[in-house]
């Protein structure tokens, strides 16, 4: 990556969500640009466009108009397994509902990202899964499933898994939502952390107190973007 | 019943709100539950029923002289000793069919008559609408000429008067000597009773009247079979009636006995012949007994495809339960108790599967007709099918309630999870407890039919390219008329045939595209038992018996047939001074093939007596079906039975022109033959496979349906897990599971669930093959072979009935998935 590009680059892009008698421009004409290790803040009322732009950042979403530049590849060029393979290295998500797999242990959970990077041996990335769980204070808790611990918690282990990736870009979707606010805190915090290691964070919440721990928050409002407001880091 | 109503109407609504899916499950299970509902109607009626044409008719028992393929007819002298030598027979009759004319005035009907000995009337006791039987006095030649006829004629021609007894009947029959189009006229015969409407015949329906045999048969024998006797024609199919005291089981044993003590000796029968006694009418029960155990076959697998059918519904239930889930959560909430809940969900698994009880005896009406026409069942001669049998109801009754509570298991057993599935945000994606088991049930059900099918394939396809020893190419096979007398073994008569031969081959020879004629009996896929057999003892083994067969072939036979010559050569035109025999035979007396120069051992038979050495040896034919070896045979250019010998032309031309060439040759007097019948070999070998053809079609319809069942619900459940796990696949797209990651996802879950299936169908499958050897399949059947494709080719149709599912998942947008609800 060229050392003077942007992480994140966006112009003009589009998001349209069409039914049978109705348009509705999720996204319209987003220009942004995110540089790498920033802590962006998006915020806005429900159904702005939120969190429809952080899904088109994680690549979760296709769009409709416009060029999106990621770590300077042309997302619109590349097919779905690349997308997929971008989006396996490049990216951690943390989602509000958490999104961990009952069926498997914190550990599995945690290291399943890892699966899908080829010649990765099996002790590996539990050894790697183990590591970024200590990280999150979540060691002692490998072996238990997903409904064995509290919200704050599984959003602890929803972080180890998008950190286990060492991705370039962490993506979290209200990931305080779910959460009692001491557990918020708590989260906001350990996010912040990881953003002053070097990551580089976007995040989508309602909360003023949250956003204030942004280096950069934007506002969104019936999918465009409002005057930036940017703070120091 | 006031506590269902609610129930069913409920049951109606829910069924209704979704008509395509309803319809697809009452077809899957109407289709499963027609064909098990027509195999156990074949099935019944293939089990020995009392005669209702007779009185008090768990009494009638059929006398058998059972031979390898067919049951023997018996003579009057067999009946009479049978009689004679057995305490628990009451009475033993026999029964002929024969066609007749009678002549009503100007117009000329053709009848069906039963001649039955004496015993019929007073010992076996038909019923009778009005008048009397016929009497054991006129049950002699010299009896007076009496009939009964059947209530059917009665009414169409008598208008049912009761003045019908005493009217009289001019009938004229068949000859049976040298001409089959000879006519007797067999006289007059005074009606002295009429059959009871249940009593429409012996062995078969639409019989129109009865005649004493003693009386009338005689005057059927004309020419050379006059001096014959009627006491030494085996033409009769023999009934009993059991003493009152005795038992089936001890009159059988009697019998055996009596025949192991040679009570029967010299009355007709083989030695090989055994004699058995079956309860109730049956013609051939042998075969009858056959077709039941293939009937019997067909009925479990459709049994099976009817648990595959309805695992299916109970699948597609359950894949209807996440819609489900909020109304019965609801109910639960308003406090309806589990107990309730389960009754409504038994409900409408119990609706859907009479709806398809009912397409199922629908349909199998239409199946049976169908069937009936198959060979192996058509050949095993059952009259009547009568799907309204009480036992067929109350199996298939039985059957829907077994296939009620399977279909319903699944959804009930869902009703455990519902409070877990509503308090959970986490949809689960993993199949469930039923899911696997039905999935492993299907694929195993129909993993063993498949397997069993393909034995069937496998062996028609052997039998179809087996060596049979011979050629048919081109080939047409003329059967005349029997003629003259039977035994010939003199030289002057050897001399006969060779002048006679020559003379008819000189006149076909002139119709053009005729290029080579041929004489000899047995011809391929002929009537072999036209033949006759003998018995020779090996030079070394004098105590051993050998059954020899004979063969009268003239010089061109064996190069017509492409007859291959083992050791030796063919004896030219009139040189008899050495036999021709088969490898069979060879290794038979001999114990090696080559014996050419070694002397054959005198055979019981006319012309044979001499002692001869053998000049070549021939490789074995299969005369009749390809799995039938033939006997040891001897070829002789002329013997005793050369007279009856069938006509081999080598012709391309089509039978439809053949035919009217043969009949100017013969309306000019320049051949001499009547045509009985007029075949190619190629033809008739295929209808002796036809009973194996037959089998192949309906196990190929069952495996093709289970098949088709399985896969359908396998993918039904992949579908559903794919559905009911999209969060799951969003996730993992999240974290960069790509398109093809996903698909493999789907496909290796597929192979998992399957796997058990898969697991249990190569054993079963083994298994189900070894159960039908030797009966139904030969021994050399690569069993294993057959399981391992199998195995690998339903592997293979699970990863390509994943592939929908796969690519559905793949196509999940992961971003709608994901996005807090």
């Amino acid at each position: 990556m060229n050392k003077q590009s942007p992480l994140i680059a966006l112009q003009g892009v589009e998001r349209i969500f069409t039914t049978e008698t109705l348009e509705t421009h999720a996204l319209d004409g987003i220009d942004l640009e995110i540089a790498s290790g920033e802590y962006v803040t998006i915020e806005g009322p429900s159904g702005c466009g939120k969190s429809t732009l952080l899904s088109v950042l994680g690549l979760l979403d296709e769009i409709d108009g416009g060029e999106y530049r990621l770590a300077d590849v042309l997302t619109t060029e590349i097919d779905a397994e690349e997308r997929a393979r971008l989006r396996n290295r490049e990216i951690g998500f943390v989602f509000q509902s958490f999104n961990l797999i009952p069926e498997m242990s914190v550990l599995e959970n945690v290291a399943l990202p890892l699966v899908y990077r080829d010649g990765m041996a099996t002790g590996e990335r539990r050894k790697r899964a183990g590591e970024v769980l200590e990280r999150v204070g979540m060691a002692a808790r490998a072996d238990h499933r997903p409904n064995q611990l509290s919200g704050g918690q599984q959003q602890r282990v929803a972080i180890a898994r998008a950190l286990v990736g060492e991705p370039s870009l962490i993506l979290a979707d209200e990931p305080t939502g779910n959460l009692d606010h001491e557990n918020g805190e708590q989260i906001m915090a350990l996010l912040a952390a990881l953003n002053r290691a070097g990551a580089t964070l976007v995040t989508v919440t309602h909360n003023p107190e949250y956003a204030a721990h942004a280096g950069r928050r934007i506002a969104m409002l019936d999918g465009r973007l409002r005057t930036p407001e940017a703070t120091a880091a | 019943m006031k506590a269902l109503l609610p129930d069913l109407v409920h049951a109606w609504r829910v069924h209704r709100a979704t008509p395509v899916a309803s319809s697809i499950a009452v077809a899957v299970l109407g289709i499963a539950l027609g064909f098990m509902t027509a195999f156990l109607s074949l099935f019944s009626d293939l089990l020995p029923h009392p005669h209702r044409g007779f009185d008090a008719a768990d009494g009638v028992a059929t006398l058998v002289a059972q031979m390898p393929d067919s049951a023997n007819p018996v003579n009057i002298r067999f009946l009479e000793r049978a009689g004679d030598e057995v305490s628990g027979f009451a009475a033993v009759a026999g029964v002929n069919v024969a066609d007749v004319e009678w002549r009503d005035g100007a117009k000329v009907e053709l009848l069906t008559a039963e001649t039955v000995t004496r015993g019929f009337f007073d010992g076996l006791r038909p019923r009778l609408a009005l008048g009397s039987g016929i009497a054991a006095e006129d049950h002699r030649d010299d009896g007076a000429s009496v009939a009964v006829i059947s209530h059917a004629l009665w009414q169409r021609h008598f208008g049912g008067r009761p003045d019908v007894i005493g009217q009289e009947l001019e009938l004229l029959a068949d000859a049976m000597a040298s001409n089959d189009e000879e006519q007797v006229e067999v006289g007059p015969y005074r009606i002295v009773g009429v059959a009871h409407p249940d009593m429409e015949g012996t062995f078969r329906s639409n019989v129109d009247l009865w005649l004493p045999a003693e009386q009338f048969m005689p005057k059927r024998l004309t020419g050379p079979l006059a001096n014959v006797g009627l006491g030494n024609f085996g033409m009769f199919r023999a009934l009993v009636r059991l003493a009152l005291d005795r038992s089936l089981e001890s009159a059988r044993r009697e019998l055996v006995s009596a025949h192991g003590n040679g009570a029967f000796d010299g009355l007709g029968q083989p030695d090989d012949a055994r004699l058995q006694l079956h309860p109730g009418v049956t013609l051939d029960p042998g075969r009858q007994a056959e077709a039941r155990r293939q009937v019997g076959l067909f009925t479990l697998v459709g049994f099976l495809v009817v648990i595959v059918a309805g695992a299916n519904v109970g699948l597609f239930l359950l894949a209807r339960a996440p819609g489900r889930r909020r109304e019965l959560g609801i109910r639960l909430a308003v406090g309806a108790p589990m107990k309730r809940l389960r009754r409504q969900l038994l409900v409408e698994s119990a609706l859907l599967v009479a709806a398809a009880t009912l397409v199922g005896i629908v349909l199998a009406l239409w199946l049976m007709v169908w069937f009936q026409d198959l060979a192996f069942l058509e050949r095993a001669r059952f009259s009547s099918v009568s799907l309204l049998d009480w036992r067929v109801l109350a199996g298939v009754v039985g059957v829907a309630a077994f296939v009620t509570l399977l279909v319903s298991l699944a959804p009930i057993a869902g009703l455990k999870r519902l409070g877990v599935i509503g308090a959970t945000r986490q949809v689960r994606a993993r199949p469930g407890a039923f899911q696997r088991f039905g999935g492993a049930l299907q694929i195993a059900i129909a993993g063993v039919v498949a397997c069993v099918v393909l034995g069937f394939v496998v062996y028609l396809l052997d039998l179809r390219t087996r060596d049979l020893g011979y050629s048919t190419d081109d080939l047409v096979v003329i059967t005349p008329s029997f003629s003259g007398p039977v035994f010939s073994a003199d030289s002057a008569d050897a001399e006969r045939t060779r002048v006679r031969r020559e003379r008819q081959r000189e006149v076909l020879l002139q119709i053009p595209g005729v290029e080579a004629v041929a004489f000899g009996v047995p011809v391929p896929a002929g009537q072999v038992s036209a033949t006759f057999s003998f018995r020779l003892s090996p030079p070394d083994r004098p105590d051993r018996e050998i059954r020899v067969a004979l063969a009268s072939a003239d010089r061109v036979f064996p190069e017509m047939l492409d007859l291959r010559v083992l050791h030796g050569r063919w004896p030219d035109v009139g040189d008899a001074s050495g036999h021709v025999v088969s490898r069979a035979l060879a290794e038979a007396v001999f114990g090696h093939v080559d014996v050419v120069g070694e002397v054959l051992p005198s055979i019981q038979g006319p012309g044979l007596s001499e002692p001869k050495p053998v000049v070549a040896v021939v490789e074995n034919v299969f005369f009749a079906h390809p799995e039938k070896p033939d006997d040891p045979r001897i070829y002789s250019e002329s013997t005793f039975f050369s007279d009856n010998d069938r006509i081999l032309l080598k012709t391309r031309l089509p039978l439809g022109t053949l035919r009217p060439e043969l009949d100017r040759l013969i309306e000019a007097g320049d051949l001499e033959i009547d045509i009985a019948h007029f075949f190619r070999p190629r033809d008739r070998f295929r209808e002796l496979l036809a009973p194996d053809r037959g089998r192949l079609y309906l196990s190929m319809l069952a495996a093709a349906t289970a098949l088709a069942l399985a896969l359908f619900g396998f993918y039904g459940i992949q579908r559903f897990l794919v559905d009911a796990g999209r969060r799951e696949f969003a996730i993992l797209a999240a974290i960069g599971a790509g398109p093809k990651r996903l698909r493999r996802r789907v496909i290796g879950t597929g192979l998992l669930l399957g796997l058990p299936g898969l697991v249990f169908a190569g054993p079963l499958g083994y298994l189900g093959l070894a159960a039908l050897k030797p009966e139904f399949l030969p021994d050399s059947t690569p069993a294993l072979a057959i399981v391992l494709f199998v195995v690998v080719a339903l592997a293979v149709l699970l990863v390509l009935t994943s592939l929908a599912p796969a690519r559905r998942a793949a196509a999940i947008a992961p971003a709608a998935q994901l996005r807090e609800d």
